[in-house]
Parts: structure tokens; C-alpha cells; sequence
């Protein structure tokens, strides 16, 4: 019975299609993540409609998928990850050409110093954002899932006051980062979800390799500010959108 | 000493009990059968409250751990890869240094499943693959959570922990239209997902994501619950009821409601008022009819998306709503909308009635001057006119999807007009000395019917691998009879001979009947992941009739002498088949389009009362192709050029002598070829959002062949004019604009300039010469706009522009004028709700050695508001409407090689009380104010 739940426990290792040493007790010091960004597009729709819009609303979706999917790879080695775009998403082009900023963020954080650096593309400026790495309250469940393979507890939390967070982290990879702005767990998270922004992160693959130090270099280029002062540089023209201009400020300083 | 004392002690003290504030835990951990040591384990500190991750560190080579936190309570938990999770509660009671007993740790495999007992599988609806429950029928306590929710639903599960199964399955993965659900946590989130916000929950097997995504079936199943929530919108209604009366006998009088339940919408209006409001300006058309969002669809292959219609609606729709025609104008109109979509709007139905009585009667002076080879001629007119239409018009719109694959749409619009005009002119005929050549008084009058029945249909498929297919038929028939008088009485005075007389007295009778049918078949065929094939083919019949007659009177003063050089019986049908080939490419920034379709045409043109026939065969091509570099997602570049070939008009090509004017007579021209136009087009837009500034600019260019012009000849002693239609080479239009907008950040003002210019080249024959008429126009313009929310709002615009032509009939003689227009408007919102508006619009025209009066007009209106009420639902306003009694229609017109300027009767001042009362079912927002 014991060895039938052990053999069937390797069994879905293999089946999962990971690349992850046979031995249960090794830790990742180093390595590469892909994840797998989705922006639930109709659902985002949504939260902007005014009153009477519905049918506007409508024809929006008849433009565009669905779901938006993006890829991103989080390299990390030792106390250092950079996150930054992957892969081409397989996604069907559409016409629907307006999409939001900050979508293709390329984050350096150090989780030694607990500083940060962001390269982030807002409409026809490129932010290089240097502050401090967010602090974040988690909450531990006992809720676990597996993700690419890995055993990951689940942990909730609030950030910027009313943006709620579901984060599943695994204690097997050394590092204790994570996709975007997300840190502090005690392990590297391998998926986080926005339910209330419709937008979530989950890793599809997990590589173990070295990564050189050239990998997790910090982006360099763009016009320097702090999380205020991006704040201060996009809410003068958001404000006006309302519902949009909301969604898009929280999209920016996530 | 005793201070210095009492300062050490204090320091003492305070870092000691700084130091009695935290504890430093110290352990190990080791797994319990083997005794193995374990390195880089999970250590957690957590609030026992409520969870949160106070402090945690990674175990050492020996499996040794250090923790500082301050003293309290706490819950600690140890993880490691493969070991079931240690949990214990800690109390650190005080400072100092705290050992831990080593903490065991055990493999999972060394545990016991737990086993999960199936149910008893009820559905209540199966849909394919899928159970389907409606979730109103399982009554829940209200505010209850959707796990309460899914407990009571039959063959579904919850356990203590929340783990969900169904039909005997453990479920993998619960999720929210579509979207994957991770449940609230009440102590973080106060906005659950409640039961009663959830309209269907759905149960079934969800094929792997790979599966999904690659179409291949891998055998692996998951078992899936969706749940679709409601539409959030309830029930209510709101509208809009204004009563204006004013001076001068003027009177605004308007209702319009709208009544919705769900996806329900029934919304009527009514609108009685001479003060130009015609019907449902752009807003309140979107909120209280159809909204012509309804009427845009998309292409599934590219995105993009055209309005269909059922064609040929342009008078059965008033597009402003604000009469700005010559005349005075009398309304009384309404109409009804009604919506609804069912079957998770797989179905939609649209429908709208509407009735329209227009009455508009007015004067108009115009003044012409006719440039001939080696002289001058003038033209003074007066015209007085009454009309009238009463429309009614029907129009319904019907869509459905029977599956992911397949859909269908039809439209179709009814409709009938009647109207009955009355005309009387009088009209002086001048030579370039002043000398009187002609004088003319008419009179006509008509009445007539015109119905008109338009369909059109299309259904679309989506095949394997995806291709595509769609065959679409349009419809248009329209059946028109008018009968009426004619009167004309001509004193012609010829240099050197006695005037005399020539008289017109005439009944005209006239019917036409067209029909045009045009059917297409679409298929595209992908040839890469971004590029793919289209081929189109189809069949076009457009066939017209027209009967008119013109009977002179008779014996007993009866009109039955038919007339037969102004009475004609023409038979006009064009048939054409059309097929086509294009191949279209997108890419991230890139978009290709190229392709062309060709045309073969049939003219088959008979006269009926002749017995006379012609046939004529065409090839027409319209080729097209299309580019577009998008830089960024709001800069982008393109270029467009299409071909395209029209028909001569039946009116062009009926080979009869139209005498409504008698002094002007028009032949058609049975042999007229279609005209073929190639379209160039060239713009570059590119909008920053953060600093609010804005390019768009472009260039267009359009030449034809074979254009349809006039042949115009003039006796020079009559003053009697005789066109005719022909082709003509060489017409072109030239045009350029250029806006620049941006916002000047400190004082809070926009600003915009803007840039036109447009040339265009024409040529018609007068007196058998061609002549070439070159005109341009150059427009420079810049607006400048502040506002300040719930203060005010203000803004101005400045355009000059200049308006010249050349024709080279008469290179000695060209035409060139200046026209400045101002623009002020402003709004200003006072305390107590008062808000005072006022708007100019003032128009400075050069004079012309022709046109000797500036028409020079200042146009001044302004009101006077307050809101009351809660909600500012009812506003009573004072307002006045030309201030200075200055407003003229004013129209000046450069064509070929003659210029006219007319004036005409328009509404002028008049002051008007109004009422405006916005009404809403209570707890219903209001619509947007448009």
C-alpha cells in the first residue's frame, strides 16, 4: 500500500514534466521559472462599465479574447531575481490595440538589501522605478497545491490597502521571491492571483541551472523615480478616467 | 551624582526592557524514524489571531534554527519537502534565550490517505458534457457564502476543510465565469462571493490544458465547477421630460422614457417643437433607441469592424436631431425601441417604430454669377417654399448563435413617405451690362408617396482549422410616385427685337420603381498563424423603371396632351458578377492587406415607348490595399489605396428632358460609361497619454476617370440654359489636414491648431469648350479650452480661411475671399445651483466684387439655470436665442464656372422658458448626461 502511494507519488513527478532531482530533499539554489500571466480581458470590461454602457461593452468583447495570456521568466541565484518578459504568448491577434500599461515590467529585486528596481513601459514613457522592496503582511493557510510540480502552501494578504492577494509559495526553492512586487514568503512563490483585478501569475516550468550574474543584472535605462514619484507622474492624466484611470493606476504601482 | 545616577539607571532599565521585549528561540529538527538531520527547513512564527507570518527562518547543516521575536503567543510551524507539516503553539513569556525540544518531523508517505466517500449522482440539467443547476432553486439564508451554496446541491460535496467533490470526483479547480476562483478571505476581503450572485452553477469534466490548447486529446479529465454569475443589473426606468414655450410662438416640448429588466430594454419618445430639434441627437439615440453600436460587427479573422445595414437608410434617419436646413421647420415626432437577448445572449431581437410630420417653410435669395468665355452673366432669384413630410418607419433586427461555430443575422427596415412640396419663384436673367435678358416667374407643386422595403441577411460559419464561410443577400426596393403642376411664365427681352412671351403649363406624372439585389459569398483560408486568404464571389441585379410623364392641357382645360419630349418610359438594369481575391496579414505592429476584385457588368437600357434597346458590357476592377505600422500602441502610420467603380445614375442616364426649370433643361445621357476613382490616403496619429498631447495628420488624394460632369449650353441671348451629362477625364481632389493638440500644464489650459487645405480640379464644357475650374480652400484654426469641475468651463476658437478659384474659360476673371469665423462659449456654475451658459458664433465674410454685402453675422445665445431637487433632477431655465436678432442662412457655393452666394429664412430670436425634469425609479443611477 506504502510503496503503491510512493511509486504513484514519483509517478506524477514524472508526469508533471518538470526537470527536478528524483532525491526529496534537495533545495533549488538557483535556476529559472517561466510563468504564465493571465489578464481575465472581459472581466477587467467589466469593472470599468458605467451606467447604460452594457452594450458597448459588448462590442468590446466581440473584439477582443477572452483571456490575455503573456509569458515571463523570473531568473534568481542566491538573494537576487530578475523578472522580466519571456516567450512570445500564443495568443490570436486582435484588433483590440489599447492595452493597458505596465504589462512587460522588468523587476531586479535584491532580497538582501530589500531594494528594488523596475523598468516599466507606461504609454509613451519608460519608468526606471528604485525604491525599497514592498513589505507585505502574508497570512499562512493550510490550503497546498501543486504547482509545476512543486508542493505549494497558500498564503493571503491585502497590498496598497485593497488589492487582495492569494499566493501559493513552496519552501523547496531557496530564494524567497516571486513574480512582480510579490516577496516575504518563506520560499520562492510560484503563483499569485489578483481575483478582484482579475490578473494571475501561476509557473509553468521550473529549471534548475546556474544563472550567472549577468542574468540578474538590474535594467538600467529609463527615467528615474521612486514608487511616489510614479505615482505623482501618471495620476495628473489618469484622474479623469475614472473607472479605466483606476484599474490602470493600480496596474502601474503593483 | 545622584542625577548621573538615576540618568544610567534609566538607561539601564529602558534597554533592558527593550531587551525583555524579545526573546531568542533557539532548536532543532529531526526526522523521527531515521534520526537524519534536516537541512533548510521551514521555520514559521504566526499570529495565532489570525495567521500572519510574524518571523521565519531556514534550518542549518544540523537542522539547527534561531529565531528572534518579541514575547506573546504564537503558533509554530515547521515545513520540509516530503514531511507532513509540525504545528505547535509557542508562548514566549519573557526575554532571555528560549531551547526548544528537538521537533520530529514524519514523512507523508508514512500517513494515511484520507478517503473521500462518494455521492449520490443527482443532476437537475445536463448540457452536453456539462450539469448545469440553476442556483435560485436551491434555497440558501440570505448573505449565505457559495460554499453553503454548493453543499446543497445534489452529487456535490464540501468537507470541513473545504475541499469540494463532485459526482464522486474530487473537484480540481472551482472557477468563476471562466476565470479560476480562489475563496475570499473573510478577515482580509468583506466582498465575498455570495450565493445569491451566482445564476448557474455548471459541473463537468474540463480536458487538460494542453488538451485545450493543442485540439488534441490527451485522455486526462479534470472535474470542473463554473459557476456563471448573474448580470448585475435589476430593474428600473428613468427619462426625460422638457417643457418649453416661447416668444414668437415657439414651443419645445419633449418625453422620453426607457424602461429596463435585466437584458429587457422598451423605450419610447416624443418630440413636438419648432425650434429645429428634429429628432434623437447622437446621446440620447444610444439611451433611448438603438444604439448603433447594435448595428457594428466584427470580423472574427481581422477585428475590425464596418457597419452593416440593410443599405439605402440615409433619409429614413435624421443623424442630429438639429435641423440646420433653410426654413423654418415645425416637428411632431416619436418613436418606440425595444430590446432583449436570451439564452446567454445567444439570441438577441431589436425592434423600433418611429413617425415623423415635418413641416418647414422659408424664402431664400440668391445671387449667381455665370463665368462664359468672353463675358459675364447674372442670376437674382427669389424663392418661396412650403413642404411637407409624414413618415412612418419600421425596422427590426434579429441575431442568433446556434453554436460556438455558427451564426445568423437579419435586418430589415419598412418604411413610407409622404410629402407634398410647394414652390414659387421669381428670377431675373442679366448680361455682364446689367441689361435685363430674361424674367421668369414658376410655380410648382408635388405630391407624392414613396415606400421602401430593405432586408438584408447573413450567416456565418466557422470550419475546421480555421477557415471561414459566410454568404450574405441584400435587398432594396423602393417604389416612388409623385404627380404634380407646372407653371412657368418667361418675358425674354432680345437686343434689338420685341420681348415675348413663352408659357409652361404642365401636369407631371411620375413612377419609379427600383430593385437591387446583391449577394456574397466569403471564404477565408488561414495560411500561417498570421496571415490568411479571402476569395469572395457574387451576383449583383440592380434594376430600375421610371415612368415620367408631362401632359399639356387640352380640350375643356383637362391635362391629357401627353408631351412626349419631356415624357420618357426607361428601363435601366445593370447586372453584374463580382468576384475577388485577397490575402491579408497580421503581425504585432505590422498589418498588410492586398487584393482586388473584378467585375463583369451587363447594361441592358430600354425605352419603352421608342421600342428602343441597348446593351453595354464592363469589366470593372476594384483593386485595394491596405498598410499600417502601429510604433506603439498609440503612434501608428498608414497607407490605403482603393479603386472603385460606380454606375451612372438613373436620373443621368434616362434619356429625357427635364423642364422643372425651364430656363435650365437637363438631358440625360443613355451612353454614359461608369466612372472608376483611385483613392490614395496617407495619416500618421500619434497620442501621448501622460502629457495629453496629440498629432493626427494626413493626406488625401482622389482622381477619376470618366467622372460624370455637365455639358452645359447657354444662348447667349435667351439666357436658356440646356445640360447634359457626359464623361469627362482628369477630375481630382486634393486634400491635407494637420491638428496638433496639447495641454499646457501650469495654468491648466488645452490648446489646439489646426490646418486644412483642399484643392480640387474640374472639368465641364460650356458652349462646346472645356473648361478646367481649379478652387482651393486654406483653413488655419486654433482653440483654446480651460475648465475647472463644478466652476466652470470655458473655451474659444479662431479659423480664417481662404477660399479662391480659377477657371479657365475666363482666365481674366478669378474669384478670392477671406472668411474669419470666432467661437466664445462658456458655462458657469454659480452657488445655490445656479449655472448661466452663453455661446457665439460670429462669422466675418469678404466682401467680392460680386457679392458686395459682408453678411457679417454675430450669433449670440445664452441661459440661465437652476437645478432643484435632489439629484439636480429638474432644472428650469431661462434662455435666448440670437440675442441680436442677426442670424441669416448664409450659404456661398464655387463651382465649375459659376459662384453663387444665397440667403435664406432661419430661426432668428426668440426667448424660451424652459423645464427640464430628469425622473428615475428610486435606486436606478442616472444615464450618463450626453
Amino acid at each position: 500500500m506504502i510503496r503503491k502511494l510512493l511509486s504513484s507519488l514519483l509517478l506524477l513527478c514524472f508526469a508533471a514534466g518538470t526537470v527536478r532531482a528524483q532525491s526529496n530533499s534537495i533545495f533549488i539554489p538557483h535556476g529559472r521559472i517561466e510563468f504564465q500571466r493571465s489578464v481575465n480581458v472581459y472581466a477587467q470590461m467589466q469593472q470599468t462599465m458605467e451606467e447604460g454602457d452594457d452594450h458597448w461593452v459588448d462590442l468590446m468583447k466581440k473584439m477582443a479574447n477572452h483571456f490575455r495570456t503573456s509569458y515571463f521568466d523570473l531568473y534568481f541565484t542566491g538573494n537576487k531575481c530578475l523578472y522580466k518578459p519571456g516567450r512570445e504568448s500564443d495568443d490570436k491577434q486582435t484588433f483590440f490595440f489599447w492595452t493597458p500599461p505596465a504589462q512587460d515590467n522588468v523587476i531586479f529585486s535584491d532580497l538582501e538589501t530589500r531594494k528594488c528596481i523596475s523598468r516599466k513601459n507606461v504609454f509613451e514613457e519608460g519608468f526606471l522605478v528604485e525604491d525599497s522592496l514592498r513589505p507585505i503582511k502574508w497570512k499562512i493557510t493550510d490550503e497546498t497545491r501543486n504547482i509545476a510540480g512543486f508542493n505549494c502552501r497558500r498564503a493571503n494578504a491585502i497590498i496598497m490597502d485593497s488589492i487582495y492577494v492569494v499566493a501559493f509559495y513552496t519552501d523547496e526553492i531557496l530564494a524567497e521571491g516571486g513574480p512582480e512586487s510579490f516577496t516575504g514568503l518563506p520560499g520562492m512563490i510560484l503563483g499569485v492571483s489578483l481575483p478582484h483585478n482579475h490578473v494571475s501569475w501561476f509557473a509553468t516550468k521550473v529549471e534548475a541551472v546556474t544563472v550567472s550574474d549577468a542574468q540578474v543584472a538590474p535594467p538600467v535605462k529609463g527615467k528615474k523615480v521612486n514608487n511616489a514619484g510614479l505615482l505623482q507622474s501618471v495620476q495628473p492624466s489618469l484622474k479623469d478616467w475614472r473607472k479605466t484611470g483606476r484599474q490602470y493606476i493600480e496596474a502601474i504601482l503593483l | 551624582m545622584p542625577r548621573l545616577t538615576v540618568l544610567l539607571l534609566s538607561i539601564f532599565l529602558s534597554s533592558s526592557a527593550a531587551l525583555a521585549q524579545s526573546s531568542r528561540i533557539s532548536g532543532t529538527i529531526a526526522d523521527t524514524t531515521e534520526k537524519k538531520s534536516l537541512t533548510n527547513g521551514s521555520v514559521l512564527l504566526l499570529r495565532p489571531s489570525d495567521s500572519i507570518l510574524v518571523s521565519h527562518t531556514r534550518t542549518t547543516a544540523g537542522g539547527h534554527f534561531q529565531l528572534i521575536a518579541p514575547t506573546g503567543h504564537y503558533i509554530i510551524l515547521v515545513t520540509y519537502p516530503s514531511y507532513a507539516d509540525y504545528v505547535d503553539t509557542l508562548f514566549i513569556r519573557d526575554s532571555g534565550a528560549i531551547v526548544l525540544p528537538t521537533i520530529g518531523m514524519t514523512l507523508k508517505s508514512k500517513l494515511l490517505e484520507t478517503v473521500v466517500v462518494s455521492g449520490n449522482k443527482g443532476a437537475v440539467r445536463i448540457k452536453g458534457d456539462t450539469t448545469e443547476f440553476n442556483a435560485d432553486s436551491f434555497k440558501t439564508q440570505a448573505g449565505a457564502s457559495v460554499e453553503d451554496l454548493l453543499k446543497k446541491l445534489p452529487g456535490i460535496q464540501v468537507d470541513k476543510n473545504g475541499k469540494i467533490t463532485a459526482q464522486g470526483e474530487a473537484v480540481k479547480k472551482v472557477l468563476v465565469d471562466g476565470e479560476e476562483f480562489f475563496g475570499d478571505d473573510p478577515t482580509l476581503v468583506t466582498q465575498n462571493l455570495r450565493a445569491d450572485m451566482v445564476d448557474k452553477v455548471q459541473v463537468y469534466d474540463k480536458k487538460s490544458d494542453q488538451a485545450s490548447f493543442t485540439g488534441i486529446d490527451d485522455g486526462q479529465r479534470e472535474k470542473t465547477i463554473n459557476l456563471k454569475l448573474k448580470n448585475d443589473k435589476k430593474m428600473g426606468y428613468f427619462g426625460r421630460l422638457t417643457g418649453g414655450v416661447g416668444t414668437d410662438g415657439y414651443y419645445d416640448e419633449q418625453l422620453m422614457a426607457n424602461y429596463f429588466k435585466k437584458k429587457e430594454k422598451l423605450s419610447a419618445y416624443g418630440i413636438i417643437s419648432n425650434t429645429g430639434k428634429t429628432g434623437l441627437n447622437w446621446g440620447e439615440r444610444d439611451t433611448y433607441g438603438q444604439s448603433f453600436v447594435d448595428n457594428i460587427d466584427v470580423d472574427q479573422n481581422t477585428g475590425s469592424f464596418n457597419f452593416t445595414s440593410t443599405g439605402n437608410n440615409d433619409e429614413l434617419d435624421s443623424w442630429s436631431g438639429q435641423y440646420e436646413g433653410q426654413g423654418k421647420p415645425s416637428v411632431k415626432t416619436g418613436g418606440l425601441h425595444f430590446n432583449n437577448k436570451w439564452s446567454d445572449d445567444n439570441i438577441s431581437l431589436n425592434g423600433n417604430y418611429k413617425y415623423l410630420q415635418l413641416n418647414v417653410a422659408g424664402n431664400t435669395v440668391t445671387n449667381t454669377e455665370n463665368i462664359l468665355n468672353n463675358s459675364i452673366s447674372f442670376n437674382n432669384q427669389t424663392q418661396n417654399f412650403r413642404n411637407e413630410i409624414t413618415r412612418h418607419t419600421a425596422d427590426g433586427n434579429y441575431e442568433v448563435k446556434f453554436d460556438s461555430t455558427s451564426s445568423l443575422k437579419i435586418q430589415a427596415t419598412g418604411g413610407t413617405d409622404h410629402k407634398t412640396t410647394f414652390n414659387e419663384f421669381h428670377s431675373d436673367y442679366l448680361g455682364s451690362d446689367s441689361s435685363l435678358i430674361n424674367h421668369n416667374d414658376r410655380i410648382t407643386s408635388t405630391g407624392g408617396d414613396k415606400n421602401i422595403l430593405n432586408s438584408y441577411l447573413i450567416w456565418r460559419k466557422k470550419l475546421a482549422k480555421g477557415r471561414t464561410i459566410s454568404m450574405a443577400v441584400r435587398e432594396n426596393y423602393t417604389d416612388d410616385k409623385s404627380a404634380g403642376f407646372l407653371y412657368s411664365n418667361t418675358q425674354f427681352y432680345p437686343k434689338g427685337a420685341p420681348s415675348y412671351d413663352s408659357l409652361v403649363d404642365q401636369l407631371k406624372d411620375f413612377h419609379t420603381v427600383t430593385t437591387l439585389v446583391d449577394t456574397r459569398a466569403t471564404f477565408t483560408q488561414p495560411l500561417s498563424k498570421t496571415s490568411f486568404l479571402v476569395a469572395n464571389y457574387g451576383v449583383v441585379l440592380n434594376n430600375s423603371h421610371s415612368n415620367r410623364d408631362s401632359y399639356n392641357k387640352g380640350f375643356g382645360g383637362k391635362y391629357m396632351l401627353l408631351d412626349s419630349l419631356f415624357s420618357n418610359d426607361y428601363k435601366y438594369n445593370v447586372f453584374t458578377h463580382r468576384g475577388g481575391l485577397g490575402y491579408t496579414l497580421i503581425k504585432k505592429k505590422l498589418r498588410f492587406a492586398l487584393g482586388s476584385d473584378v467585375g463583369l457588368t451587363q447594361f441592358d437600357q430600354r425605352d419603352l415607348v421608342a421600342d428602343t434597346s441597348g446593351h453595354r458590357h464592363f469589366v470593372n476592377w476594384y483593386p485595394n490595399a491596405n498598410f499600417t505600422w502601429s510604433f506603439s500602441n498609440m503612434r501608428r502610420l498608414g497607407f490605403n489605396y482603393n479603386g472603385r467603380t460606380d454606375q451612372p445614375q438613373l436620373t443621368q442616364i434616362q434619356p429625357i428632358y427635364t423642364n422643372e426649370d425651364p430656363l435650365n433643361i437637363t438631358i440625360g445621357n443613355p451612353a454614359l460609361k461608369p466612372k472608376f476613382t483611385n483613392q490614395f490616403r496617407l495619416f500618421f496619429n500619434d497620442y501621448k497619454v501622460l502629457t495629453d498631447r496629440g498629432i493626427w495628420a494626413g493626406i488625401n488624394y482622389s482622381i477619376t476617370e470618366n467622372d460624370i460632369a455637365n455639358s452645359v449650353t447657354i444662348n447667349l441671348d435667351s439666357g436658356k440654359r440646356v445640360n447634359q451629362y457626359i464623361n469627362v477625364q482628369g477630375n481630382y481632389r486634393l486634400s491635407g489636414y494637420l491638428n496638433y493638440s496639447f495641454k499646457w500644464a501650469k495654468p491648466d489650459l488645452r490648446f489646439d491648431i489646426n490646418g486644412n487645405a483642399n484643392n480640387s480640379g474640374n472639368v465641364s464644357y460650356i458652349n462646346g469648350a472645356a473648361n478646367k475650374t481649379r478652387s482651393a480652400t486654406y483653413t488655419l484654426g486654433t482653440g483654446i479650452y480651460k475648465s475647472k469641475e463644478k466652476k466652470f468651463d470655458i473655451g474659444v476658437r479662431f479659423n480664417a480661411s481662404h477660399t479662391e478659384s480659377r477657371s479657365t474659360v475666363n482666365t481674366g476673371i478669378s474669384t478670392s475671399y477671406w472668411t474669419y469665423q470666432i467661437q466664445p462659449e462658456g458655462n458657469l456654475f454659480l452657488p445655490l445651483k445656479f449655472q448661466i451658459h452663453a455661446d457665439a458664433d460670429i462669422n466675418l465674410r469678404q466682401k467680392t466684387p460680386i457679392f458686395t454685402t459682408n453678411n457679417n453675422v454675430a450669433l449670440v445665445n445664452g441661459w440661465i439655470g437652476k437645478k432643484f431637487l435632489k439629484n439636480d433632477a429638474l432644472l428650469i431655465k431661462v434662455a435666448v436665442n440670437d440675442l441680436f436678432n442677426q442670424n441669416i442662412g448664409f450659404n456661398r457655393n464655387v463651382n465649375s464656372n459659376f459662384i453663387s452666394q444665397s440667403t435664406y429664412t432661419t430661426i432668428k430670436r426668440y426667448g424660451m422658458l424652459s423645464v427640464v425634469w430628469n425622473f428615475t425609479k428610486a435606486g436606478t443611477p442616472m444615464p450618463p448626461q450626453r
